[in-house]
């Protein structure tokens, strides 16, 4: 009897020490990950000087006028120039220092009294990034295709700066 | 006399200990008892990369950016930029042991008095991890809920991952 009981009762210890391990509780890991997101504005583009070709005057075979970023005027011969041009002029805000990049419409017309003229070929001097105050200002420059025998008047036309990310 | 008394006495005390442990085999005495115990190594649980779902542009409308493991970003009714990473981790236990990950169902990023809620979070190490070779890596993905027109702002938050045998 003595013998029996002792053998049973190491046996049911045991079991309770596996109980014990098999705990889970005891066993868990726990870690705080970190989680993150940032929220940007889209972007806003403003207008803050039109372009301007300023009074050309075409030889009759017409031709491109080239505008700069500088604000300067280049074509072949035959044309002249009265007035001040200007180069379009943007500011973009968006995020400090991301990057983004400037893009325009395709297929522009600028029109008046006589046949619309084309507007296309746009440069601009836009940095890479936003600046640090969330900033990017830049000029647009284009040519002008004048048609031969163009009619002499005001002319007008529009169009598409997009700035992106 | 003595010896039977003494004996009688474990006997008891080993049914009482049996009854403590839920058993209704009390009395039974001629059964040998199984332990079993496993001695597995505490779990290490180490985040290297943290969650970061990167540059969201915000629309008039709530959406979502889904974070899949793989790091990709699936915009609804938002604008993904860049930036975005997985939650990766790194937890090391005892070899060829089977673990389980749990992951919380709500967090919240806030940036000042805003807030917005991650939730649905998910893991890439199956249905059935196992610490093979001691080590077990796994990514974390999660969905974040973004209001409509929500705020402009670094979003910082935590959440928690428990990893168990």
């Amino acid at each position: 009897m003595l013998a029996r009981a002792s053998s049973r009762s190491p046996a049911l210890a045991a079991g309770a020490l596996a109980l014990v391990l098999g705990t889970p509780v005891a066993l868990a890991t726990t870690e705080r990950g970190r989680a993150s997101a940032t929220i940007v504005q889209g972007i806003v583009v403003t207008e803050a000087v039109p372009m301007s070709f300023a009074a050309v005057a075409p030889p009759p075979s017409g031709g491109a006028i080239v505008l700069s970023t500088a604000g300067t005027i280049k074509s072949s011969g035959g044309f002249a120039f009265r007035g001040t041009p200007a180069p379009g002029a943007f500011n973009a805000r968006g995020l400090p220092h991301h990057p983004t990049s400037v893009s325009f419409s395709t297929g522009n017309l600028v029109t008046g009294p006589g046949p619309a003229m084309r507007l296309g070929a746009f440069t601009n001097n836009a940095a890479p990034n936003f600046d640090g105050t969330a900033n990017l200002n830049f000029a647009v420059g284009a040519t002008l295709v004048i048609n031969p025998n163009q009619t002499p008047g005001q002319y007008s036309g529009t169009y598409a700066v997009i700035v992106n990310y | 006399m003595i010896a039977k008394m003494q004996s009688r006495s474990l006997a008891l005390a080993a049914a009482t200990i049996a009854v403590g442990l839920g058993s209704h085999q009390a009395l039974a005495t001629s059964q040998t008892g199984t332990a079993k115990a496993a001695i597995v190594a505490a779990i290490v649980l180490t985040e290297n990369t943290n969650m970061n779902f990167g540059f969201i542009i915000p629309s008039a409308s709530a959406g979502t950016a889904v974070l899949a493991t793989t790091g990709t970003v699936t915009p609804t009714s938002v604008t993904y930029l860049n930036g975005a990473a997985a939650g990766q981790w790194t937890a090391t236990g005892t070899a060829t042991q089977p673990a389980v990950i749990t992951l919380d169902a709500s967090d919240t990023l806030t940036s000042g008095g805003n807030t917005m809620t991650v939730d649905t979070f998910n893991h890439d190490a199956g249905g059935s991890p196992v610490f093979t070779l001691g080590t077990l890596s796994f990514h974390v993905g999660a969905t974040l809920h973004v209001g409509a027109n929500q705020a402009a702002g670094s979003y910082l938050g935590t959440y928690t991952v428990v990893v168990n045998y």
